[in-house]
C-alpha cells in the first residue's frame, strides 16, 4: 500500500467507475420527461425502470470485483473492477438513450422531430474543417517526437536481456501502429463530420445555420484533439516512460490521472454534443411550428 | 428551399426533380448556381443517397444541371432539353394543364379563382 500509484489507482477505483456506472441514470432523471402520449409515458417509465436495474447489475459486478481480491485471494480481480467502467457504454448505449428517445424525441436525431415535411437548404453551404494543416503539424510532430523516444532507448544504452529487448521491439511497433490509426482515422472522421444531416426549417433559419455551425466545429475539434492527439500522445508518454524509466508507479500515477482525465472529458464533451443536437432538433421543431 | 413530404403518394425522387424544376423555372436557381453534394442533400432531408442521385441524373438527362467531378453540380440552363417534337410538347403540356383544371374544378374552384391562380403563376413564372 505504500505504493502511491496503487493508493491513486485505488482511490480511483473507490469514485470513478461508480461515477460513471451512476451517471447515465443520474442523467435520464435529469432530462425533463416530455413524452407525447401516457402510453409514450409509461414506456418511458419502464426504460427507466430497465436501466435502474442494468445499473444495480453493473454496481453490483463492480463491488463483487472490489471485495473478492481480499476475501477469495485473486489480486487480477480488482483491475477487471477498474475496467468495469467500460459497462458505462452499454448503460448508456442500450438503455440510457432508449429511455431519453422516449422521453424527448429530439434525442432521437435531427429527422425524428416535426412534421413529415422536410427541408433543405440549396444554397451551398460551405462546412470549413476547423482543424487546419498547423494542427496536423503539431500533433505530427509530437507523436514523431514520442515515437523517436521510444526507438531511442535502443540505442542509448544495452538491454537487460533478450526479454526487454523484445519487449522494447513489440512497443515500439505498437506505438507506431497506433499513431498510424489513430492519425489516419481522423481524415475519414472529420470528412463524415462535415457530411453529417443538418436539415434547415423552411425558412432556412440563419439561427440554425449558426447552431449547426457551432456544433460541428466543436465536434470536429473534440474528436481531433482528444482521440487523435491526446490519447495517442498519452499513450506514447507512458509508453516512453515504460522503455527509459524503472519507476512503474511513476507510469502508473500519468497513466491514472491522464486516463480518468481523457475518460471525463470524453464523457463530458460526448453529452454536450448531444444535448446540443437536442437543442438543434427542438429550435427545428420551434421554428417549422411558428 | 427544397421541400419534400413523405406522407405525399407522389415518389420522392419525382418531388426533388419537380421541386427543383420548379426552383430553376421561377429563377430561384440560375445557370451558374451550384447545387449541394448529392450526400449533403440527401442526408439534410433524411432520405437514401440513391434517391437523390436518381433525381440529379433525370435534371441532368433533362439538360438542367451537369454534375463533374471536382465542380460538384451546377444549374447550366433554365430551359429543358426538348423530349420530343414541338407539336408534342405541347399536347404533353395541354394535357398536363387540363388535368390541374380538372382537379379546380372537381375541388369545387369557380373559374374566377382559377383564372385567378393561373394568372398568378404566369406572372410568378414569366416575371420581368
Amino acid at each position: 500500500m505504500s505504493d502511491p500509484a496503487i493508493v491513486l489507482i485505488r482511490l480511483l477505483l473507490l469514485l470513478f467507475v461508480p461515477a460513471m456506472l451512476l451517471f447515465s441514470v443520474l442523467f435520464v432523471h435529469c432530462t425533463p420527461n416530455r413524452a407525447a402520449s401516457d402510453a409514450d409515458r409509461a414506456t418511458a417509465a419502464a426504460r427507466l425502470m430497465a436501466l435502474w436495474i442494468a445499473t444495480l447489475v453493473a454496481l453490483v459486478i463492480w463491488g463483487a470485483c472490489v471485495l473478492s481480491p481480499r476475501s477469495l485471494g485473486i489480486p487480477a480481480l480488482s483491475w477487471a473492477g477498474y475496467a468495469s467502467a467500460l459497462l458505462f457504454f452499454p448503460l448508456w448505449f442500450a438503455f440510457a438513450m432508449p429511455a431519453l428517445r422516449m422521453r424527448s424525441p429530439a434525442w432521437a436525431g435531427p429527422h425524428a422531430v416535426g412534421s413529415p415535411t422536410r427541408t433543405a437548404s440549396l444554397v451551398n453551404r460551405s462546412r470549413e474543417n476547423p482543424i487546419g494543416i498547423g494542427h496536423w503539424i503539431a500533433v505530427v510532430a509530437l507523436g514523431a517526437l514520442l515515437l523517436g523516444t521510444i526507438l531511442a532507448r535502443g540505442w542509448a544504452r544495452p538491454f537487460d536481456g533478450p526479454s526487454e529487448q523484445l519487449r522494447w521491439m513489440i512497443i515500439s511497433i505498437v506505438y507506431a501502429l497506433t499513431l498510424l490509426v489513430a492519425l489516419g482515422f481522423q481524415p475519414v472522421a472529420i470528412r463524415q463530420a462535415l457530411r453529417e444531416p443538418e436539415p434547415l426549417d423552411a425558412s432556412g433559419s440563419e439561427e440554425l445555420r449558426r447552431m449547426y455551425d457551432a456544433a460541428r466545429t466543436s465536434r470536429i475539434r473534440t474528436m481531433f484533439w482528444l482521440v487523435g492527439a491526446a490519447l495517442p500522445l498519452l499513450l506514447g508518454a507512458l509508453l516512453a516512460l515504460s522503455v527509459w524509466l524503472d519507476r512503474p508507479w511513476a507510469i502508473g500515477v500519468v497513466g491514472a490521472v491522464g486516463g480518468t482525465l481523457l475518460g471525463l472529458l470524453g464523457a463530458w464533451f460526448g453529452v454536450r454534443a448531444s444535448l446540443r443536437r437536442v437543442r438543434i432538433a427542438e429550435t427545428r421543431a420551434r421554428l417549422e411550428g411558428s | 428551399m427544397l421541400s419534400i413530404s413523405l406522407a405525399s403518394p407522389v415518389p420522392i425522387h419525382d418531388q426533388i426533380v419537380a421541386g427543383l424544376r420548379r426552383l430553376i423555372a421561377t429563377g430561384t436557381l440560375t445557370e451558374g448556381d451550384e447545387l449541394p453534394p448529392v450526400r449533403q442533400l440527401a442526408a439534410d432531408l433524411g432520405i437514401n443517397f440513391n434517391t437523390v442521385a436518381r433525381a440529379y441524373r433525370e435534371l441532368t438527362d433533362m439538360g438542367l444541371i451537369l454534375s463533374a467531378r471536382g465542380r460538384g453540380t451546377v444549374v447550366i440552363s433554365a430551359t429543358e432539353r426538348p423530349s420530343g417534337r414541338p407539336a408534342e410538347e405541347r399536347r404533353r403540356i395541354e394535357s398536363t394543364i387540363a388535368g390541374a383544371l380538372a382537379d379546380a374544378r372537381l375541388a369545387g374552384f369557380s373559374p374566377d379563382e382559377v383564372r385567378s391562380m393561373v394568372d398568378r403563376q404566369v406572372q410568378a413564372l414569366w416575371k420581368p
